[in-house]
């Protein structure tokens, strides 16, 4: 698999030169780069993704019909058999269970709170909270510089609903806000790919004939070096002011990290390893452009739009892994109580359902029913998440991805009933070689932590990581 | 440094309150459970009887507390440093700058986590991070590429060609106070730096260019600071800058500033006279009605599905929805009305889609003030009542829910640990009533039938769309009910007299304005607090007490004028 990588000295500040002069969105796509300092240079990177999607699955028509190798499995009739094309690098588990398997009322932010920390949740209702650190932030405090967060991302029909974001913590138990616009991402990697067509890599061409260069960027990198000096210079001022609280110093220092030097992070990306897909071959930066002034609303993705936000983002993400830009992150695929009206055959006959009544099957936010033609309807909902997943991760396999990545699927509740038994998990990537390929296996009853605990150690190296209520176990059906 | 903070006590008891209901075996705020033993059928918190007792949170032995029941329970970090929302950012930059328009920037920046605080402006979720800092940078270089694309640009910003007194004036309204010799100097060096930049403009613009840049990425711009000795009153400066940001949503105005530079906040008489000016102004109405929007959930309208075999709904509402609830606060704010008036008020809003449901007319097709003779209040109004249905039927739960949660600030937690049951399908002879009542007799029952069912029920006269109506399945709506009040237990024969009784007693009050409090202050609000909550709500419920009137309440309590700070 090491073949899929190659130094890139200075590649990247081309690429960010190259993007200053030429792309057409303005100074805001200038962002500062991330460092890269917290693993070895020669290390093996394993990126990880984690995705939550909303309101369970339809259990009778997702899975395969048995364990075993998915060849043959996945043309069935099922949800999942949209994702045929990647059967060869995927690892689809059944069995798992989260800490609290049982919810207390509405389970939904219950569920998200435990989906990714793997850990029992505090609260009720939608102040239902975590209580620890979820897998992404782990894996970004052990590999990316301090200040380097875990990549963020949303996709719902509301931005604000009932339950906003609630997937990824920080090791305070905080719940980190989320990203919701693609062209954000965006933004931050055009400055770092390589023009399309160049091959990325060190030998590839800057798009614009070989030499480039950009006293506008050159200047603009140097304009901001001193105004983070300045900034800098400030918080450290304000922070031994004595009379602050250790909280104040902490937000202080929160802020003061994530400062970046321009100048710096690219040089210190130009001796790091990236991939050859570092390019933006496959991203139509149209389409990303003509979000630069999207406003999130209920409108803007209304009938299923967010599976486009889902994949739109997706792209990026693979294209972020490619350039080594961030090594993890999550993206929750929907609002804790999932209102999008999916306009399927089954919906259309009910009169179109929002998804959470369909989950519920009935309609109401509180309880459960048992309409059959809802269940219909969340089957067929399952399938065109299905579909949307398989084309997102058509993006990870386009750039090479699936031997130094795994991206997981699951949900926040198991079924509409809010059970969170046998919650679906579907893992892209062996993850560096560490997970089973193709296989679709029977966890048994362990419970999240535990599948974390294997990914934490293929990102970080860490060899005996104690994830969240894993008790320091992992699943053994999994791992290759 | 260690040392015990005067509120902590107070706080570690507040952390507790939750625990302690669960022991006590009340279903309210916290663990569910059947209610047994002393107090059961009262609100959490007070004895049974009655009007004196325990406070929730208090729990400790030989403590006694008022008659409040409300929930205080928050966890304040007390910080010194409140980040500007993305709204303030925005309109902020816009005065500063001098702009004739808003730059959009911040429609891109990341949002605050909503709905795990009362308030999205909450100390707790509003910093700046990994993910939001290059929002800041972005922005600010774009919006200053905009106003020195031209050295006659900038001349709208601050109208001079000499460095110092630029420096000097930007920087004061960008950090909302006079600067100090250090930071001139720190400036006057970026300044020299930037005028070396290539360019077409003049060396002072590209010197003022960068100079701008760095100010509204300072910490001193991006966060109102209060730096003060704890329990000292704040400076004129900062309470110019946190009148200012609560009120208008932005940063002071030169005038205000110069006020400020002549101590005109520094009193607690002051303060509050030049709060009362700003409160006449529109940008008031602006910044209460955010307040409102988030209280009242007003963005979830935007969400209402309904099934299209519902007669009389049309999507078209949602808009008209948002419109009147927006509308209908505006104006109890606007016309120095209160909470007694949210309450019961029989002035309503509707477009004409609405109009069709409420039987009233209206002309055009814009949202317009409407008489409701035989509705009182907001929870009577059709967007309330729509977003709280099932299709055509009445949620009587979340109805109930909504009221005891943001109008009576009871924390109300799900059963334990159970599924929740289907609504059952509403029998050809059985009101949606008889439903609710048969569906909450089991698990749950004792928070349904004290604290949610009474209340959801007495909205039974309208249906899932708000349209009156007096019988059900051929049945007359049966809306009577009584509830326990902290200050006691009441009977009403339909919504207007609960309304009215609401309106009347205590609890409303304490609870509009301890959300104000948390609102105006960006922080949670404690058990020690309550006391001030109270002096609050005092207000509010004596005769023709508006909402302005406890706002400038507010103003002049120690709560709002000296600074509280956090442990070390």
């Amino acid at each position: 698999m090491i073949e899929h990588f190659r130094r890139r000295k200075a590649i990247n500040r081309r690429a960010f030169l190259y993007g200053a002069g030429t792309i057409a969105i303005g100074l805001p796509f200038l962002e500062g780069l991330p460092e890269r300092s917290a693993w070895a240079a020669n290390a093996q990177p394993i990126f990880t993704f984690f995705l939550c999607g909303a309101c369970g699955v339809e259990p009778k028509k997702f899975w395969p019909g048995s364990t075993g190798a998915l060849s043959g499995l996945l043309s069935s009739g099922k949800a999942v058999d949209a994702l045929a094309d990647q059967a060869n690098n995927l690892l689809i588990v059944k069995g798992i269970n989260f800490p609290l398997s049982g919810p207390s009322g509405c389970g939904h932010a219950q569920g998200l709170s435990q989906a990714l920390t793997g850990k029992t949740p505090t609260g009720n209702a939608n102040q239902a909270t975590a209580t620890g650190p979820s897998v992404d932030f782990v894996i970004s405090k052990a590999i990316n510089a301090a200040g380097t967060d875990p990549m963020t991302l949303y996709a719902g029909n509301v931005r604000n609903g009932f339950i906003a974001d609630r997937l990824s913590f920080d090791d305070g138990a905080r719940v980190r806000a989320s990203v919701d616009n693609p062209y954000k991402l965006y933004q931050k990697l055009t400055g770092l790919a390589s023009p399309a067509g160049s091959g990325g890599g060190s030998t590839g061409s800057a798009g614009t004939g070989g030499t480039v260069s950009n006293p506008q960027a050159e200047e603009l990198i140097a304009k901001r070096k001193s105004v983070n000096d300045t900034v800098r210079a400030e918080l450290n001022s304000l922070m031994q002011n004595p009379k602050l609280s250790a909280a104040d110093v902490q937000r202080l220092k929160q802020h003061f990290d994530a400062i970046r030097d321009t100048e710096k992070t690219m040089t210190d990306m130009g001796n790091q390893m990236a991939t050859v897909g570092c390019t933006l071959d496959g991203v139509d930066t149209s389409v990303y452009q003509a979000l630069s002034s999207w406003k999130y609303n209920a409108t803007n993705v209304a009938n299923g739009g967010i599976e486009n936000i889902v994949e739109l983002h997706m792209g990026l993400v693979a294209l972020a892994f490619a350039c080594d830009y961030n090594r993890t992150g999550t993206l929750q695929w929907g609002d804790g109580t999932d209102h999008t009206v999916y306009q399927t055959p089954s919906n259309q006959t009910l009169g179109n359902w929002n998804f959470h009544y369909i989950s519920h099957r009935t309609q109401s936010d509180g309880a459960v029913g048992q309409n059959s033609t809802a269940e219909a309807a969340h089957a067929e909902i399952d399938a065109v998440r299905m579909a949307t997943l398989a084309k997102s991760l058509k993006h990870f396999a386009d750039r090479g991805l699936q031997n130094n990545s795994v991206v997981v699927w699951t949900n926040h509740v198991a079924e509409g009933n809010h059970s969170m038994k046998n919650v679906p998990f579907i893992l892209w990537g062996n993850a560096g070689g560490v997970l089973k390929q193709g296989q679709y296996v029977d966890a048994a009853g362990a419970n999240n932590a535990q599948l974390y605990n294997t990914i934490i150690t293929a990102a970080t190296g860490s060899t005996a990581p104690n994830f969240g209520a894993s008790s320091g176990k992992e699943i053994a059906a999994v791992k290759a | 440094m260690n040392r015990i903070h005067p509120l902590g006590l107070a706080r570690y008891v507040a952390l507790a309150a939750p625990l302690l209901f669960a022991a006590a075996g009340c279903t309210v705020s916290g663990e569910a459970g059947p209610q047994t033993g002393p107090g059961a059928g009262q609100p959490p918190g007070s004895a049974a009887g009655g009007s004196t007792g325990t406070n929730p949170g208090s729990g400790q032995a030989g403590q006694t507390g008022s008659t409040g029941t409300i929930a205080l329970s928050g966890t304040p970090l007390y910080s010194r440093f409140l980040r500007l929302t993305n709204s303030q950012w925005e309109n902020s930059v816009h005065d500063i700058l001098k702009l004739s328009a808003p730059t959009g920037q911040s429609d891109q920046f990341l949002h605050a986590v909503a709905n795990t605080t009362d308030f999205d402006n909450n100390e707790q979720v509003v910093v700046v991070n990994n993910d939001n800092w290059s929002d800041f940078q972005s922005a600010a270089e774009a919006v200053v590429a905009k106003v020195t694309a031209t050295d006659q640009a900038l001349k709208a910003v601050v109208n001079t060609t000499d460095a110092a007194t630029f420096i000097k004036t930007f920087g004061r309204r960008a950090f909302r106070r006079e600067l100090t010799d250090a930071e001139l100097n720190t400036y006057d060096a970026l300044y020299q730096k930037g005028g070396a930049y290539a360019g077409s403009q003049s060396a002072f613009t590209k010197g003022a260019a960068l100079v701008m840049t760095a100010m509204l990425q300072s910490p001193h711009f991006l966060y109102r600071i209060e730096l003060g000795d704890d329990g000292a009153p704040l400076s004129s400066y900062e309470m110019a800058a946190k009148l200012s940001l609560w009120l208008w949503n932005t940063t002071p105005s030169d005038t205000m500033l110069d006020a400020a530079s002549k101590g005109s906040f520094d009193s607690a008489d002051s303060a509050v006279a030049q709060a009362k000016t700003m409160l006449e102004d529109a940008a008031a109405v602006k910044a209460i009605r955010e307040m409102h929007s988030q209280l009242y959930k007003i963005p979830l309208l935007d969400t209402i599905t309904k099934d299209s075999s519902v007669q009389g709904y049309r999507d078209g509402l949602k808009v008209e929805f948002t419109s009147a609830a927006n509308s209908f606060f505006d104006f109890i704010y606007g016309k120095n009305l209160g909470v007694k008036d949210i309450l019961t008020s029989n002035v309503g809003f509707a477009g004409p889609l609405m109009a069709a449901l409420y039987g009233v007319q209206v002309s055009g097709s814009e949202v317009q003030q409407v008489s409701l003779s035989d509705r009182s209040g907001w929870y009577s109004q059709a967007p309330f009542l729509t977003q709280w249905a099932i299709n055509d039927a009445p949620d009587s739960i979340h109805r109930g829910v909504r009221v005891a949660m943001d109008t009576l600030c009871l924390e109300l937690g799900p059963p334990s640990g159970v599924t929740l049951p289907p609504v059952p399908p509403q029998e050809s002879n059985q009101t949606n009533r008889e439903r609710y009542e048969g569906l909450t007799n089991g698990c749950g029952r004792p928070c349904h039938t004290v604290y949610i069912n009474p209340v959801g029920f007495a909205f039974e006269q309208y249906d899932g769309i708000g349209r009156y109506r007096t019988t059900d399945r051929g049945k007359p709506v049966d809306t009577s009910g009584s509830y326990p009040f902290s200050d006691g237990t009441r009977s009403f024969k339909d919504s207007s007299e609960l309304m009215q009784e609401i309106a009347n007693g205590p609890q409303a009050h304490q609870c509009w304005s301890k959300k104000l409090a948390s609102y105006a202050l960006e922080r949670d609000i404690v058990e020690s607090e309550r006391p001030t909550v109270e002096a609050l709500a005092a207000v509010s419920e004596a005769s023709g007490g508006s909402l302005k009137q406890v706002m400038l309440a507010l103003v002049q309590s120690q709560a709002f004028r000296t600074h509280v700070g956090g442990s070390q």
